[in-house]
């Protein structure tokens, strides 16, 4: 792995990108000052074997995340997970009946030299996945650099729907329309342009999609049953909003309930996804495999903040439920090096060893990447690399496209 | 085993292309297409009453009106509705049309109902959705 600082900058690239759907490119960060999300010119490289290694430990990873769901279910450690009770009869259903699940996405911290390791597993809602799927694949094709990408995410997707549709068809008789939701509050467009480019995957693969917002979807208090603003039921509905979110809703209790009744809504990704979209993951991970030789190569210590060693000193510190880096605080020897503000917490923290990100530095400063690695259908299925200035990967890092095995240009 | 598409071309994203398209002409698809009208009987005092006291064919006594609005559902019988909506005569078959209402009958308070979801957890959280 390497970081290439000089690579192609393709004329118009900027206007090129938001036509392609990255229209939240342009950040604004504090300050005021308006900055490109998606970084054109550099980028990152790996050979093909370093790419098969890590497509191996995805797989293995994706494995073990299954392992740790068979474990809490098993063991009954949804208290411990800070899983709403509410939830627990229908996480146990899908558990075992494997609903349609499309994808998920690891956050991997990778340098280059030794294995990957698993950060966090945003198995729920991931986003970032317009500029993996589409923009690094279109500059790829355009520049010409490198054989090839980690990017087999479209084709992926689209039989990932296949399978899954096919499957539910089956099942129920029924020719489901997929409605694809995300929330209004939402304004950047990340969230919309990522329905948008899941509806062109589930046409590609021959059903009819349907976009609408979360705030527009009715319950029918007559017939407990959920329906768009046009009054079509919701066979199957992809929802770019997280569970634990939607539980707290007025309609949570009538969607657990609507979804575990035959001819219920199918909501993707499934109510199980809570298993594994909470920090709790990490230290169940780490308890299950952290001493396996081959296996706990890919994790990085991990405790509840309650069973912690008393010796450690030096950890991160996640809330269980956060998102984009809030809350998350580096304490090193006792202090407090960084910490994202937000309003996560109450729930509980796990506590994880401190591993800093690899620095592969530029002219213009350090740059500390987290591999973003794509698992559709519970397959290994392409890259995104974020990098961040600092130590803590939030929503004001860098998009960086990646190749494999690029030769650079002879002079 | 290949690790990337199988066609190395440009992808057909049609959906996402014609969204951003509409997105940095600032064009909104998909926002709110009205707020979830739903209607309730109430006594003179603006208590809710049993809906047979506002089907156009009963004969008792009292004065009963019609309220039509963006209220929640499932308000109990008894209790207060809140302020807001618009008043309908339920005699006025006229008006209950124009409200949306059927032109006669009983009319059941609110059968449904959106805004269940996204109640703004997210924005008090202070991230986006996605992860």
């Amino acid at each position: 792995m390497r970081r290439i600082e000089s690579g192609v900058v393709r004329p118009g690239w900027e206007a090129e990108i938001e036509a392609q759907g990255l229209v939240y490119n342009k950040t604004q960060v504090p300050g005021g000052e308006v900055r490109s999300y998606w970084r054109e010119g550099p980028f990152y490289d790996f050979s093909m074997d370093e790419v098969q290694m890590l497509e191996g430990a995805v797989a293995q990873l994706f494995e073990m995340c299954v392992a740790a769901g068979d474990h809490v279910v098993d063991n009954d450690l949804f208290d411990r997970m800070r899983i709403p009770p509410m939830a627990r009869p229908q996480i146990r259903r899908t558990w075992e009946s494997e609903p349609p699940s499309i994808y998920a996405r690891f956050d991997l911290r990778y340098d280059g030299q030794g294995p990957p390791q698993l950060l966090e597993f945003n198995a729920d809602t991931p986003t970032g996945l317009v500029e993996s799927a589409v923009t690094q694949w279109n500059w790829h094709l355009f520049t010409g650099q490198g054989r090839d990408q980690w990017n087999a995410l479209h084709d992926k997707l689209v039989a990932a729907w296949t399978r899954n549709l096919v499957k539910w068809e089956r099942r129920t008789g029924v020719r489901p329309r997929v409605h694809l939701a995300w929330t209004s509050e939402e304004t950047s467009g990340e969230d919309r342009m990522t329905v948008a480019y899941l509806m062109d995957t589930v046409v590609q693969a021959g059903y009819e999609a349907i976009e609408l917002v979360v705030e527009d979807i009715v319950l029918d208090d007559g017939d407990g049953r959920f329906y768009d603003a046009q009054g079509r039921h919701l066979d199957l509905v992809f929802k770019l909003y997280p569970w634990e979110w939607l539980l707290e809703d007025e309609f949570g209790p009538a969607v657990l309930a609507d979804s575990a009744r035959p001819g219920g809504t199918t909501w993707v990704e499934p109510v199980y996804k809570m298993l594994w979209s909470t920090k709790a993951l990490l230290p169940v991970l780490w308890q299950l495999f952290g001493t396996d030789p081959a296996l706990g190569r890919y994790l990085l210590p991990a405790y509840f903040a309650d069973e912690a060693p008393t010796s450690w000193r030096s950890y991160v510190r996640k809330p269980l439920w956060g998102r984009e880096g809030a809350n998350v605080a580096i304490v090193r020897e006792g202090e407090v090096l960084a910490e994202l503000p937000g309003r996560y917490g109450t729930e509980g923290y796990v506590l994880q060893e401190f591993a800093p990100l690899p620095d592969f530095a530029g002219v213009d400063g350090p740059h500390h990447p987290v591999l973003g690695a794509w698992v559709v259908d519970g397959e290994p299925a392409g890259l995104g690399i974020r990098e961040s200035d600092g130590l803590i990967t939030d929503n004001l890092s860098y998009f960086v496209p990646h190749t494999i095995d690029y030769q650079p240009p002879r002079a | 085993m290949a690790v990337s598409n199988r066609i190395r071309a440009a992808l057909t994203t049609t959906v996402l292309a014609t969204a951003a398209t509409g997105f940095m002409a600032g064009c909104g698809a998909g926002e709110d297409e009205g707020e979830e009208q739903v209607a309730y009987c109430t006594d003179a005092d603006g208590n809710i009453v049993d809906d047979d006291y506002c089907d156009d064919s009963y004969n008792g006594g009292g004065l009963f009106f019609l309220y039509i609005g963006g209220f929640r559902s499932g308000l109990p019988v008894g209790s207060r509705l809140p302020s807001g909506g618009t008043r309908i005569d339920p005699r006025d078959s006229a008006a209950r049309q124009r409200a949306g209402l059927p032109a006669s009958g009983k009319v059941t308070g609110g059968t449904r109902v959106s805004g269940g979801i996204g109640s703004g957890v997210g924005g008090r959280a202070g991230t986006g959705a996605g992860s």
